[in-house]
Formats: structure tokens, sequence, C-alpha cells
């Protein structure tokens, strides 16, 4: 099988939410010995794309979005460790610590926005839900994150983020 | 019926789930497999359905789907089951006319059916939507009272307490708790109705400790104690010492709950029989006196578009035909004060909720609930007005009305007019309406009666 058919493959595997397609593709992928970071670019990001494009015009639902992340980590699995044997890695396009503000329980939005970052090419670490303000500092470091990400629904759990930022700047952290 | 040490002794030994999998792997596939059983399907120019086969089968999908279910407790990972008997079984036992208030204002809250001619409940005021200052919060709340329709009324929370920005989970919280009770007291007191309930009990409140603490300072049995599930049909400890708390106290629990059109729920056939079981979930886990449903779409955060206004008319007339238990349905609405498009909004979701068989409507904040300041007694008092001109109509006649108001404000409604603060369109200390706010609500009257909604007052 050629190379752009399994890159279609990776891509329908992704649009149809299928694990089980996706997991032969990215398999094929290997054994074809093509380039794995060329299966993600026209594959599953791609895949990914139209993914995030019908979820927003609510053509499928957060259920499917979620499937749809999961079925991508799953060619990831088979993809990384050919892309380390390559002696490359995939390309990151940041680092992201992200987590829902203190006292706040919301975290679908924050779920969906991660998942996002995640197959865009950010690393992301999700650290949940009701995060008190010095864990999303501690958090960052740990991860050298570039980002923070802090989700708030309510008015008196927004004033995590301004809370964050003054931590921030207390510790001499720059921000942009 | 299963009495609330047994709901304890459930999320403690029910079947274990992960939460992931509790969505994924319960909820989605049997919401999904009782949907098509079921044959439930919308019809975006049906926002209001006149199909009372339609009504009756989300009602038994949604008693379905809950027997299959349950409530997941995310801090036990476990499942709070039930069997359809125990459910019967809530169903027929569950409170039917509970009264709220105190003196002259004392009333009983009841069920109404589809294209009843008996009044609505008006549940007016800020449906927890935030206030910049004490001054604001003791002024609105005044506005509210005044407002001669209201049933009861519903509080805003405090986002700062002498000027400092309150912070959820912190001790000022419990301080802005306690003053935000003190305060909705001294303004119903003011407004001359001191026995008028509060059903949204502290909106200040994120934390158990702050709804405990608070209402020390003057809640009363006879208010509503709002306490919600997390979407969809989760619970957690807080909650449910919350629950604890009222129902040793013998207070009134008002359940607020919000499946969500576009998210684990799916469509809107799905979020609509998800609402029917959140009604039994309120019954059985959080022991309440009535429901107060907001369905409500993922990304336009408002419960008017065409989808959301069809979830709520047919699980409002499934669970009017088939259950005493009350419905008070509530409108969250993109656009804020002093615009057109939120007399629009307010009025499509109203006169929706009034002919499905609601017992009563909330009247809502404004801009999404999402900005200080944008709420005010004018929306509220329309509330009332449209809910009480819509008394007795048909289903058919409302569905032609509300399709022509959709037609004036859905395409805005991914950026709706944020509209203004309260102290920019009233006067706070007469609680006088702007000129400008003036005719747009007579504009706004004039429009709807021209649609054929028949105002009474």
């Amino acid at each position: 099988m050629g190379k752009e058919a399994i890159f279609e493959n990776l891509f329908n595997a992704i649009v149809g939410i299928s694990e089980e397609r996706v997991k032969k593709a990215a398999n094929e992928l290997v054994k074809g010995k093509i380039d794995p970071l060329e299966g993600i670019e026209k594959g599953l990001s791609k895949g990914m794309e139209v993914i995030g494009e019908r979820f927003e015009k609510l053509e499928i639902y957060l259920p499917e979005l979620i499937m749809a992340g999961d079925v991508f980590n799953s060619a990831m699995e088979i993809l990384e460790p050919e892309i380390l044997a390559r002696g490359k890695s995939v390309a990151k396009k940041g680092t992201i610590v992200i987590g829902t503000a203190k006292g706040d329980i919301h975290e679908i939005g924050k779920d969906i926005v991660a998942m996002l970052l995640k197959t865009a090419g950010f690393e992301v670490h999700n650290i949940g839900k009701d995060v008190p303000t010095p864990t999303f500092l501690q958090e960052a470091e740990k991860a050298k994150a570039d980002i923070i990400g802090v989700s708030a629904l309510l008015t008196t759990t927004l004033l995590g983020q301004k809370n964050l930022i003054d931590l921030l700047r207390e510790t001499g952290i720059s921000l942009w | 019926m299963v009495s609330f040490m047994d709901v304890i002794n459930r999320a403690l030994t029910g079947p274990y789930y992960s939460e992931k999998d509790y969505n994924l792997k319960v909820f989605v596939p049997k919401l999904r497999e009782i949907v098509q059983k079921y044959e439930i399907k919308s019809n975006p120019k049906a926002v209001i359905p006149s199909d009372d086969d339609l009504a009756d089968r989300v009602f038994k999908a949604g008693v379905e789907l809950y027997a299959n279910v349950g409530t997941y407790c995310v801090d036990t990972q476990r499942i709070i089951q039930f069997t359809e008997a125990e459910i019967r079984e809530a169903l027929a036992t569950a409170p039917s006319a509970p009264i709220f208030g105190e003196g002259k204002e004392a009333k009983a809250l009841v069920a109404r059916k589809p294209e009843s001619n008996i009044p609505p409940w008006c549940f007016l005021g800020a449906c927890g939507a935030a206030v910049s200052s004490e001054e604001i919060f003791e002024s609105i709340m005044q506005g509210y009272g005044e407002i001669s329709f209201a049933d009861s009324i519903t509080a805003p929370s405090l986002a700062t307490l002498n000027g400092t920005p309150v912070q959820a989970g912190s001790p000022l919280e419990i301080l802005a708790c306690i003053k935000s009770v003190v305060l909705t007291r001294d303004g119903l007191r003011k407004a001359g109705r001191p026995g008028l309930p509060v059903m949204n009990s502290i909106a200040t409140a994120v934390s158990d400790a702050g709804k405990i603490a608070g209402s020390q300072f003057g809640l009363r049995p006879s208010d509503g104690w709002l306490i919600g599930p997390m979407a969809e049909m989760k619970v957690n400890y807080e909650r449910l010492n919350e629950i604890a708390y009222v129902t040793s106290l013998g207070g009134h629990i008002v359940v607020d709950a919000s499946p969500m059109l576009g998210g684990y729920c799916g469509g809107p056939e799905g979020a609509a029989v998800t609402n029917v079981a959140y009604h039994i979930q309120a019954i059985l886990v959080f022991r309440g006196s009535c429901h107060a449903s907001f369905p409500i779409h993922l990304r336009t955060s408002c419960s008017t578009d065409r989808g959301t206004l069809w979830i709520i008319s047919v699980s409002t007339q499934g669970i009017a035909r088939n259950s005493h238990f009350p419905l008070l349905d509530i409108s969250i609405m993109g656009a804020g004060p002093e615009t057109e498009m939120e007399f629009y909004e307010n009025a499509a979701c109203v006169i929706g909720a009034v002919v499905s068989g609601s017992a009563g409507v909330e009247s809502p904040g404004g801009a999404k609930n999402a900005v200080i300041d944008h709420l005010s007694p004018m929306i509220s008092k329309w509330t009332a007005e449209v809910a009480h001109a819509a008394i007795g109509m048909k289903r058919t006649k409302a569905n032609e009305i509300v399709n022509v108001l959709l037609l004036k404000y859905e395409n805005n409604l991914d950026k709706p007019p944020e509209g203004k603060r309260y102290q920019d369109c009233y006067n706070i200390k007469t609680l006088e309406p702007s000129k400008e706010y003036r005719t747009l609500y007579v504009e706004a009257k004039k429009e709807l009666t021209d649609y054929g909604l028949k105002f009474k007052y």
C-alpha cells in the first residue's frame, strides 16, 4: 500500500472514530517504513481538524470529540516509538498546564480545550479541577510549561485567574 | 421511598467506574440506545411540539434511562442505582404542592399540565447572576420584591465584600454568603414583602460550608435551598452534605439541573430524555421539593436557541403529563439589559415553558448570567407578564409566536449584545428604569401583542 493510501486510512480512521482502523493504518505505516511524522501531519492531524470543525457546527457532539481524541492517542502510541527510533521527535508547539481554578468544579470546557490542544501538537498537562493557585505555578515549573490555562465558570472563581497572574508577577516570572 | 441514608449507602457501595467510563461506557451508549428505542426525533420547526405521544415517550425514555444509569458520585466513583420500581414509587410519593414563603406570602407551588389555565409560579430575580457591590445587591432585591407578580425570589451573587473581591473557598466566601442573606432579607423588607420566599438560597455560595454558614443568618425552612448536580447525572460529597443539612432542617430543596445540548447528552433528543432523568434524580437523590430545569447549549451557553427550546418544551410536556412533582423552567439568555433581544429571547422561553405545562418560570439575569451587574427588575417583570399572558394558550399558537421571535434573534446568538449594567439602565435609588429601557419595553409589549399574545396586565 502506498503512503498516500495509508495517510488517507489514518485520516478516515480519525474521522470515522475507529480505533481498530487507526491501529491497523498506523501499523501499516510503521511496516512500510514511512515517515511517521508525515503520517501525523497528513493523516491524523487533518482528521482531527475535520472532527473539530464538525464539533464546532454540532454535527457531532462531545462524546465523539473525546473518542476521536482517544483514537488519535492510540495511533500515537504506535507511531511515537518509531519516531524515537528514527532519532526524531514530534514537533511540539508548546507545553501547557491547564486546570480549573480553586473552588470550581466545572471542567467540561477545560477538558475540550485540553484535548484539542493535545491533538494539535501541544504537550498538555491537565491538572484537573478545584486547583489551588500555587499548584498551577508548581506544576508549570515541573513541566517547564510555556502556557498556563486556568478555567473558571463562576464570578468568584474567575478571581483564581487574577490570583495566578499576581503570583507569577510576585515570583518574577515574566508574562507575555 | 428510598431513604437518604440508603442513597448515601449506595454512593459508598454501588458499582465502581472511572468517571470517563461512566460518561462514555454507561451514560452515552444507554442514552443513545433509549433515544432510538423510543423513536424520539426533534423537529426544528416545531420548537413547541403538540404531540402528546412524543412527550410521553420522552418521559418513559427518561425513566428507563435513570433506571439504567443512576447518579454517579464523583467522590466515591460509584453509581447510586435505583430500580424502576423504586423510581415509580418515588414519582408517586414526591411532593406535589410544597408551600414556600411566610405569612401572607406563603403559597403552594403546584404542578401544571400543558395548555393549563392555572397561573404559573413566577420565580423572579437575578437567577444567581453576580452584582458588584452590597449597594447594588440590596437595591435590586428591593426592585424584585416590588414586582407584584413575584411568588418567590431568585437572588444575585455578591462579587465583592466591602470592595474586596470574593474568592470562592476562602473565608471571604463565608462572609459574603452571610452578607448576601442579610441583604436579601433587607431588600425584601424594604419592598414591603418580608415573607417572600427566596428559592435559590445563597447564590454567592460555591461551597457547602458557604451555603450552610450563610443560611444561619436569615434563610428559613420555607425558603428554597438550591442544590444541583453536575453534568451529566453526577453528584459530589459537597452537594450531598448540603442535602444532609437541609433535609435534617426540614427545609425545601430546589434542585436545579442543566442537561447540555452538544455535550454528553448529544443532540436535543438525548438532552430532553436526560432532563426527565434529572427530574427523577431530583426526587430520589436530591430530596427536592421541586425541580428547576435549565437545558443549555454547549456552545452559546444559552437556552434560547431552537434546539434548546425544543428540549425545554418536549421534556416539560412529558414531565407535566406524567409527574405531579413541580417543575420550574429557567431561561438563560444571551442578550443583556436594555436590548430588544432580551425581550424576544425571554418571551420565547417563557411562552414555551408555560404552554408546555411548567409549574412556573424563573426569570434570568442577562448576558448569559456571566457579566457582572447585567441584570434588571425589568426583565423579571417582563417574564411574569409574558407568563401570565400565555396561560391557556394552545401549543400550536405558541409555536407560531416562538418561531416568529426566533427569526428575530437566532442569528445573533453567537454574539449577543451584552446590554447595560443595572446602574446604567436604572436609577438604583428610585428603582426607575431609564426612559430608553421603558420605551423598549413598551415597544416589545406592543409587538408581542401584534403576534397574538394577550397581556393581562
